[in-house]
This record gives C-alpha cells, sequence and structure tokens, in this order.
C-alpha cells in the first residue's frame, strides 16, 4: 500500500499526531476529573450548607423556645397577662420581647384571636390578621411564616396560670443579617421562599421574576453555556400546599474559572508543544529525507549514465550512509561494466581492432575533428585475405584465429608512430587509415604496406604465407565521410577481383557508378511494381530454314525509363539476378509474354515464344507453380513455350536443376540452352539433360563467313547436336553469307539482326505479315 | 360495654336511692364517651325552699401535700374562709389571677397568717409559681345548693327543691377551664322510668401532662 505522502510528511504528521494524541488525551482526563471534582465538591459544599442550614435553624430554634418558654413562664409576665388591660399587656410584650431580641411579641387569646402585639400598627392591620390566622398553634416548634411581607422564624407558646390563659407567639425576624451569617457559614447564597415567593436571600440584586435568574445559565464560553448555579432545595416546613423552603445556591463561577484557567494552561501547553513537535519533527524528517533525497539524485545520476561519482558525506544514519556507499560502488562496478561492455561493442573480439560500426565513427570523428587543416590526410586502405577458407579448412578454426590475429596484429602495427586507425570490417576483411602528409607520398605507404604484408605470418610453430588484395582510397581528395571512404575503399578491393590484381587505388567515378547501380535496383523493383511502361518486353523472330517460315520468337526485356535514358539489360538482370530481385522479374516477363501470347492466340496469331530464365528463377519453389497458375490464367498451351536457361545456369545446381526440367517437360514446355559453347559442360552431362534445343552463342556466329574455325565448331555441334536429338539455333546471324552457311549446315532455325531485330509486338505482327509476302 | 355501665349505673342509682329512704332527684354527668364523671360540681341556681346547708363555719382547709393541692377540688359558699396550710417541707408561692379572687400567697411554708375570704362566687384556679404542674380549683357557689359528683358521676339533690336551672362544672372541659353550662329545669329530662335520674354530658379533655419545673425546658413531641 503505497502512501502518496513524502516520508517528510509522514514523520511529520507521525510526530504531531501522537503529541495532539497526548496533549487531548491529557486535557480529557484532566478536564474530566477537575469537572468531576469540581462537582463533587460542589455537591460537598451544598450538602454541608444545608446540614449548617438544618443545623443554625435548630440552633436558632434551640435559643428561641428556650428563651421563649423562660419568658411566658415569667411570673411577672403571666400576671401582666392575666390582667387583660391592653396596655399592660401590650408594654409587657415589649418590653419582655426587647429582652429576648425578638423581633415579633404577639398574644392572642385561647381561641387564638390577637390580643396584643408589640407592634401596635400590627394590630390593626387585617393582612396582618389573616396572616396570623395561618400560623398553626403548633406548640413547642418552631416555623416559618411570613407576617407583613417579613419572613419569621416563629414559636407559639402557651402561657399557663395554671392553665392556659393565652397563646403567645414569639417571632425572631430572618433579616438579611441572618441570611448573610448563614452565608458566612455556609459559603452558599441562600434564599428563602414562601410558596415560590421569594422573601428574602442574600443576594442584593432585586429579582424582577422568581428564581428563574438562579436556574438560567449565565456565563457563556466557548460556545457552550453553563449553569451559573448549583441549587438545592431545603424544605423548612411545610403542610398542604403551603411550603416555607430555603434555596442554597452555591456560585459556580470560581469552580468555571479554575476549571477555565487549567484548560487555557493545558491548551496554550499543547499549541506550544505542538509547535514544538512540528518544528523538530520537521527537524527529524528533513534528516531523514534530506539523504534519501541525495540517494535519488544519485540514482537519477546512474539512470543517465554518470556512475562516476564522488563519495561525499551526506550526513545521514548508518543505515542511510550505507545505502548510499552501495549506491556509489554500485555505480563504480556499472561503470566499469559499461566500459567494458562498450570495449567489446566496439571492437573485435577476437583482433582487438574496431568493429565496422565503430570504425565508421571514429573515422568520421577524426575526420571532423580534422576539417579544415588541409595537411591532415588519410591513406584509407582495406585488406582482404585470399583463400582463408582454404586455411581454416585445413589447419582447424583454432589455427585460422591465431591466424587473423596475427594478421590484424600486423596490420594494426603498421606505421603505428602515425596512430593509424585500424579495423575489422568482416571476417577475412581489414581495414586501416593511416594518416599521411606532404612529406611522406601514400604511394611510399603502400610499397611498405604491401611488402609488409606479404612477410610470412608466424602462426605457433607454422610459417603462413598468406595472400592479400587491398584496395586504397585517399581523403580528402577521394572522399571526405568516414562511409563514402569505406564503401570506395570496398569498391576498389572488389576491382582488385575482377581485375585480378592485388592491389587497386579507387577510380574517381566509381562508387558513382556503384551507388547508381544499387539505385537502379531499387528503382526496378518499384518500376515493376507500378504499372509504367517503362519495363516492357521485345520479340525477336526466328527463322526456320527449312520452311522460311516463322513460328518460333524469343522475348527479350527492354528498360527504357521515364526520362528516356537506356538501361541496358545485362546490366539490370545482372543487378537483379545479385539482389534477388530476379525472381519478381522473371514473374513479371511470365506474366507479360504470356498474356501476349494469348492476345495473339486470340487474334489467330500461334507464336511460340521462348523466355529467357535464370537458375535462380529455376530453383526458387514457387516458379513452376506460378509458371502453371499463368498458363492457366492466360489459357496457353504449354507446348508453344519454351524456357531458354544459359548453360551455365543449367550447371549450377545440376540435380535439382534436371528434376525441375523434367517436370516442366512433362507439361509439354521445350527446354532450350542458351550460349552453349562457351560454359564448361561436358559432353556427357549434355546427353543428360532434358532439353529440347541448342542455342549456339553468338560468338560462333558473328563472324562464321569469316572464321573457318568457327564454321568447323558450328558445322559439328550441329551434327552432334541432331544426333543427341536436339534441335539447334543459330543467334547472331548478322550477314547474308552466314546465313546460308548455316542453311548448308543444317542449322534449324537463326536469329539474328541480319533477320530482325528485336521489336516490340505490334511491330513484330507488321513485319510478320510484311515478311510472308 | 356502655349499655351495659348504664344499665348497672341505673340499678346502682335505684339501689341508691333506695337506701336513702328518701326521695332523691339523681344527676348523672358522664362525658362525650359516655364515661361518668366524678367531682364535676352541680350547682342549683334560683332555689326555692330550704335544704340541709353544709357546714359553715369551720374555715376551708386547701393544703398543699406533695406538690399538690389537696383536695384538688374544694366546693365553698361565697363568704366562707379558707386556709392554705402548707403541709410540704418545701415552700410554694400560691396564686391565683382568676378574676373571682386574685390573691398571691408569696413562697411560704407551713401556715399562712390568715385564711381568705372567698367573697365572689366563681371558679378561682391556684396554682404555684415554682411549681407549674401543681394546679387546684376552687368552686365558690353562691348558695350552699352546690354538689360533687361522686366516683359514678352521681350526684343527689333533695328532690323538693325547686330551682331555675342547674350550673354544671369541671375542670377539664374541652371549651376551656371556666367553663360551665347551664341547663334549664326544663330541659331535664329524666332518664329512667319513674325515677329522676338526669344526665348531662360534658364534653372533656385530657388533662395537660404534669409538669414539674425541670421540665420547662424540655420539648414537647
Amino acid at each position: 500500500m503505497t502512501s502518496k505522502l513524502t516520508l517528510y510528511k509522514q514523520v511529520t504528521l507521525l510526530c504531531v499526531a501522537l503529541v495532539v494524541l497526548t496533549a487531548f488525551s491529557l486535557l480529557t482526563v484532566s478536564l474530566w476529573n477537575t469537572v468531576r471534582f469540581n462537582e463533587q465538591q460542589i455537591n460537598q459544599r451544598i450538602s454541608n450548607a444545608e446540614n449548617v442550614l438544618k443545623e443554625y435553624l435548630k440552633a436558632k430554634e434551640d435559643l428561641l423556645v428556650t428563651a421563649s418558654k423562660v419568658l411566658t413562664a415569667d411570673f411577672g409576665f403571666k400576671q401582666a397577662v392575666a390582667t387583660q388591660d391592653k396596655g399592660t399587656i401590650e408594654s409587657v410584650l415589649q418590653n419582655q420581647g426587647a429582652r429576648i431580641n425578638a423581633s415579633l411579641m404577639i398574644l392572642t387569646d385561647t381561641e387564638g384571636q390577637l390580643i396584643s402585639s408589640n407592634e401596635d400598627a400590627l394590630l390593626n392591620n387585617p393582612e396582618f390578621r389573616s396572616s396570623l390566622n395561618a400560623i398553626k398553634l403548633n406548640t413547642n416548634k418552631t416555623q416559618l411564616a411570613e407576617v407583613d411581607a417579613a419572613l419569621y422564624q416563629l414559636i407559639v407558646l402557651p402561657v399557663k396560670a395554671p392553665r392556659i390563659i393565652g397563646y403567645a407567639i414569639i417571632g425572631f425576624k430572618i433579616d438579611q443579617v441572618f441570611v448573610n451569617e448563614l452565608k458566612r457559614l455556609t459559603a452558599v447564597d441562600i434564599s428563602f421562599y414562601h410558596n415560590d415567593e421569594r422573601l428574602i436571600s442574600t443576594f442584593e440584586r432585586p429579582l424582577n421574576t422568581e428564581d428563574s435568574g438562579l436556574n438560567k445559565t449565565t456565563t457563556a464560553w466557548l460556545f457552550m453555556e453553563r449553569t451559573a448555579f448549583e441549587n438545592k432545595r431545603v424544605g423548612v416546613n411545610s403542610v398542604q400546599g403551603d411550603q416555607y423552603f430555603a434555596l442554597l445556591s452555591a456560585d459556580l463561577s470560581p469552580s468555571y474559572q479554575e476549571l477555565d484557567k487549567l484548560l487555557m494552561t493545558i491548551l496554550v501547553l499543547s499549541i506550544f508543544i505542538i509547535c514544538l513537535a512540528v518544528v523538530a519533527s520537521s527537524f527529524l524528517a528533513r534528516s531523514l529525507t534530506r539523504p534519501l533525497n541525495n540517494l535519488t539524485d544519485l540514482a537519477n545520476a546512474f539512470a543517465e549514465g554518470h556512475y562516476q561519482t564522488n563519495k561525499a558525506n551526506i550526513k545521514g544514519s548508518l543505515e542511510v550512509n550505507d545505502v548510499y556507499d552501495s549506491f556509489v560502488k554500485m555505480g563504480q562496478q556499472v561503470l566499469e561494466r559499461e566500459t567494458k561492455i562498450s570495449y567489446q561493442a566496439e571492437h573485435d573480439a577476437l583482433t582487438d581492432l574496431y568493429n565496422r560500426s565503430t570504425l565508421i565513427d571514429v573515422l568520421s570523428s577524426y575526420i571532423q575533428i580534422s576539417e579544415g587543416e588541409s595537411q591532415n590526410k588519410l591513406l584509407v586502405m582495406s585488406v582482404n585475405i585470399r583463400n582463408f577458407k582454404r586455411i581454416n579448412d585445413t589447419l582447424g578454426s583454432d589455427m585460422g584465429d591465431l591466424a587473423l590475429s596475427a594478421v590484424a596484429k600486423r596490420i594494426s602495427g603498421f606505421y603505428s608512430d602515425r596512430q593509424p586507425i585500424a579495423g575489422r570490417l568482416s571476417g577475412v576483411e581489414f581495414f586501416i587509415a593511416i594518416p599521411y602528409d606532404d612529406q611522406c607520398a601514400y604511394e611510399q605507404l603502400i610499397e611498405a604496406f604491401v611488402v609488409e604484408l606479404k612477410s610470412p605470418v608466424q602462426v605457433h610453430n607454422l610459417r603462413l604465407n598468406l595472400n592479400f588484395r587491398v584496395g586504397a582510397c585517399l581523403y580528402p581528395s577521394q572522399g571526405n565521410s568516414a562511409k563514402e571512404l569505406v564503401r570506395r575503399t570496398t569498391i576498389a578491393l572488389d576491382a582488385t577481383k575482377s581485375e585480378h590484381r592485388q592491389f587497386r587505388l579507387y577510380k574517381e567515378g566509381e562508387d558513382e557508378a556503384y551507388l547508381e547501380r544499387l539505385s537502379l535496383v531499387e528503382y526496378l523493383r518499384e518500376v515493376m511494381a507500378g504499372t509504367t511502361e517503362e519495363l516492357f518486353m521485345v520479340y525477336q523472330p526466328k527463322l526456320n530454314l527449312k520452311t522460311q517460315k516463322i513460328e518460333k520468337v524469343e522475348s527479350l526485356i527492354r528498360w527504357i525509363k521515364a526520362d528516356g535514358t537506356f538501361v541496358s539489360p545485362e546490366l539490370f538482370i545482372d543487378l537483379a539476378e545479385q539482389s534477388g530481385l530476379i525472381i519478381k522479374l522473371t514473374h513479371w516477363v511470365l506474366d507479360s509474354v504470356l498474356k501476349q501470347q494469348a492476345a495473339w492466340l486470340a487474334s489467330d496469331v500461334k507464336l511460340k515464344v521462348a523466355i529467357n530464365i535464370s537458375a535462380q528463377d529455376i530453383v526458387h519453389a514457387d516458379f513452376i507453380d506460378f509458371l502453371f497458375q499463368k498458363i492457366d490464367t492466360y489459357r496457353v498451351d504449354p507446348n508453344l513455350i519454351t524456357l531458354e536457361l544459359t548453360e551455365r545456369d543449367i550447371m549450377t545446381n545440376e540435380d535439382l536443376v534436371i528434376s525441375r526440367l523434367n517436370q516442366l517437360k512433362r507439361l509439354g514446355i521445350q527446354i532450350s540452352v542458351d550460349d552453349y559453347g562457351i560454359g564448361q559442360s561436358s559432353l556427357g552431362k549434355l546427353k543428360q539433360l532434358p532439353i529440347d534445343e541448342l542455342k549456339i552463342d553468338k560468338t560462333f556466329i558473328l563472324e562464321l563467313d569469316q572464321s573457318e574455325k568457327d564454321q568447323q565448331i558450328v558445322s559439328s555441334t550441329i551434327e552432334l547436336s541432331h544426333k543427341l536429338g536436339l534441335s539447334v539455333v543459330a543467334e547472331g546471324v548478322e550477314n547474308e553469307a552466314s546465313l546460308n552457311m548455316l542453311r548448308e549446315m543444317n542449322c534449324d532455325h537463326i536469329q539474328g539482326y541480319f533477320l530482325s531485330r528485336p521489336v516490340k509486338p505490334d511491330v513484330l505482327i507488321e513485319w510478320l505479315s510484311a515478311y510472308d509476302q | 360495654m356502655v349499655f351495659h355501665l348504664r344499665s348497672i349505673q341505673l340499678v346502682f342509682a335505684l339501689l341508691c336511692w333506695l337506701s336513702r329512704g328518701v326521695f332523691a332527684d339523681t344527676f348523672l354527668i358522664l362525658d362525650q364517651n359516655g364515661t361518668p364523671i366524678k367531682g364535676a360540681v352541680i350547682e342549683l341556681t334560683e332555689v326555692e325552699g330550704s335544704s340541709p346547708i353544709v357546714d359553715k363555719n369551720q374555715p376551708v382547709v386547701m393544703d398543699q401535700i406533695n406538690k399538690q393541692f389537696v383536695p384538688e377540688l374544694l366546693v365553698i359558699k361565697a363568704n366562707d374562709d379558707v386556709s392554705f396550710p402548707n403541709s410540704d417541707n418545701i415552700r410554694h408561692h400560691v396564686y391565683s389571677f382568676s378574676p373571682a379572687k386574685p390573691f398571691e400567697l408569696k413562697l411560704y411554708s407551713g401556715q399562712p397568717n390568715d385564711p381568705l375570704t372567698f367573697e365572689k362566687p366563681g371558679i378561682v384556679v391556684l396554682g404555684c409559681n415554682i411549681h407549674d404542674s401543681m394546679v387546684g380549683y376552687i368552686y365558690v357557689a353562691k348558695t350552699e345548693y352546690v354538689e360533687v359528683t361522686n366516683d359514678e358521676g352521681l350526684a343527689f339533690i333533695d328532690p323538693n327543691l325547686i330551682y331555675q336551672s342547674v350550673k354544671v362544672w369541671h375542670p377539664y372541659q374541652s371549651g376551656g377551664h371556666m367553663t360551665v353550662t347551664i341547663v334549664q329545669r326544663d330541659n331535664l329530662t329524666p332518664s329512667g322510668d319513674g325515677n329522676q335520674v338526669f344526665e348531662i354530658a360534658l364534653s372533656l379533655q385530657a388533662p395537660e401532662p404534669r409538669k414539674t419545673l425541670h421540665n420547662v425546658l424540655e420539648y414537647d413531641h
């Protein structure tokens, strides 16, 4: 699973993620714990406050009850009450009340009807009277009661003298001092309520609505609203809908502050640490990736072929350094191998000379370098070892290799101070380019070279006398590109073979002729492929000497290029044979001729046509099939077809040729041997061949009337042929005398300019009709 | 059960009446549950005729024994004298705030100087300032025609007396300790066949528990 993130980012992300995770978990845990702790604290506080409130109220109650009981048991008090004198009672209430700091002193009769009070204003207050009725006559226990919109802690006690003569209601006001004292003790705010109406509270600000303010969430913090107070209701006394309770309100804001402080601290710390982590991890990542990047650069350099690197200290970890060192070593080794392979690619394995392609490159670069400097001349020579195959066969290939090596060494060592460029062009062909200048003429060099070559070659304990052929070319006078020079040298070398010389210097124009011949082949190929009329067949009639009639013609191919240039058939047929194009050419010829023959037959002209074919044609696998196909296509009678092969061509690959000829003969096709007499066949061979006709070569016929020797030869040839059952055609009849002679010799047919040149088919038809008359 | 009790009482009344040998009006005072009330005071008002009178010359005694008034209920006639000897070895501070006779005998022991004369008829509640639970009652009758019910809740009246109404009083009445019930003579309907037994019902409440000084500071529950 490949990641799209770089290592750098991965490392950074990892570190940061870890820190974030840690910080976050710490934050969460500590927050959680702190919140819970705070909650517990608050709950504890409220619980404590509740207890304190209850105890405080109870303590106050105890005091109240004690004081009140003592008061109501006082004889003087009882006495005053018993007088039933309102004035007295009021004053005693005020006095005794003041003694115990009671805010409220009320006296009622045994029915609960108000008699007197320490505040005479209250006596006349109807609300007061009604609220009195709500006070339970629950003696000996304090209760909370609202009297005249104020909250009192009341105790109702009977006044006994000794039987109950009335009830004293003694009340202690729950005022601001009271609640503030409570707050001081409990550390929470306290509010007292009567049936959801707030009577008194430690909160200073007055509330418009009841206690909704306390439940309202006040503090807003980070989009959260938090309750401002934790409230708890403590019932004090309640009976059937008349509820008095205290509301304890713990202010949460201090704990919130603490919490927020904690939170902020952790956040800031975390952010700080995260930043630190980012920076540190980016350093770490860089220190990891930089060496890797160096490695990548190195690898890229290798990919581009630059294997040589300096061993830089890349300051990575041990592992990375190891990898880097390995890379460098690898690079060096690759470089070594590459050098070696390059060398092998450029040099011949056996002789250590340049191979052909490298040779050309080296030569090209030499030429390029020496461009413009006219004194940089080169003598370029191709050397061929004659009959090397014989040596290989005789002495074995190992010895042959050694011989080649020795020759190569000799060649490359020639004038080594001039720093020649030596190479091996092919199996037995070597090459050397020696710089020379005007001081040392090239002729001298050539002479010296040939002499050098002539000396015997020492191989093991054998002295071999080898024969060489040398073709030479000059730079810059005879060529100015490497390929040109090599090609021209080869041409010169080929010329040594045909001219039977040992040495041959290139002649001007040969290359062009050579190239032209090459282009001609290509041109021919194109011409055959197209529907041009450059290529066409001409027909030369053969006269039957006995009947004086024309029944046979020979088909010949002619090529006139579009620009009017006549291309010699010998040339292009020779080229076709050399390039293997002859097969296609013959096909073309067959097609053309048979088509023509069919056309003639259609217009009632029956002529036997002879077609020239080569050795390559006859041995080609497809030839017979093709011929049969064409015969079918054009519906030509096979008897009207003669195939002419030269004597020489028949002799190559005899057995195959003979079997093919037999095949053809079975079909009814006639076989004719062309250029007879100049070949190398024996008479014995002749009698074996499945042939029908011999054509005496024109060299014997051209000057027949003047050469007795020719007459003898021709005469005997004709006789011999007849004896073997073959008919004879004499080619090259150019005068009447020869014709007459041939008639006397009983030659069957003649062919020559005397009769007619080869002409186009329509011309032939015309000539035939003219001749008939 | 009540039914049984009633029938027994009737028979007993009859027997008592028979044992006396003289015709007498009998008053039976019952509480709200039908239980006979002991110590209820019955006073006749506007009497015609004569009948034996209680001795009047001796001063009547209201003693204090064992931090209690003895007797708890004293029935006297107006203008009778009552002396208050203190037979306890601790001092008492006897007082009364009753309108009939407010008085105070401050912290004494033994015999106070003079007996006190109770001129006004009415109910006098006595208490001790030191001992809150000491309570006594003196019923000052207007005339000598006053009786107290016995253990069976019965009181006997000379049938020859002609009176207008009957005042009935008991200290533990639920209406308050000063409540006096007045029943007109005409409204009295005898129960039982032939014999004049008048039943009058009072509503009582339990007496307040006895308190001593050291109980003052305790809670009631």
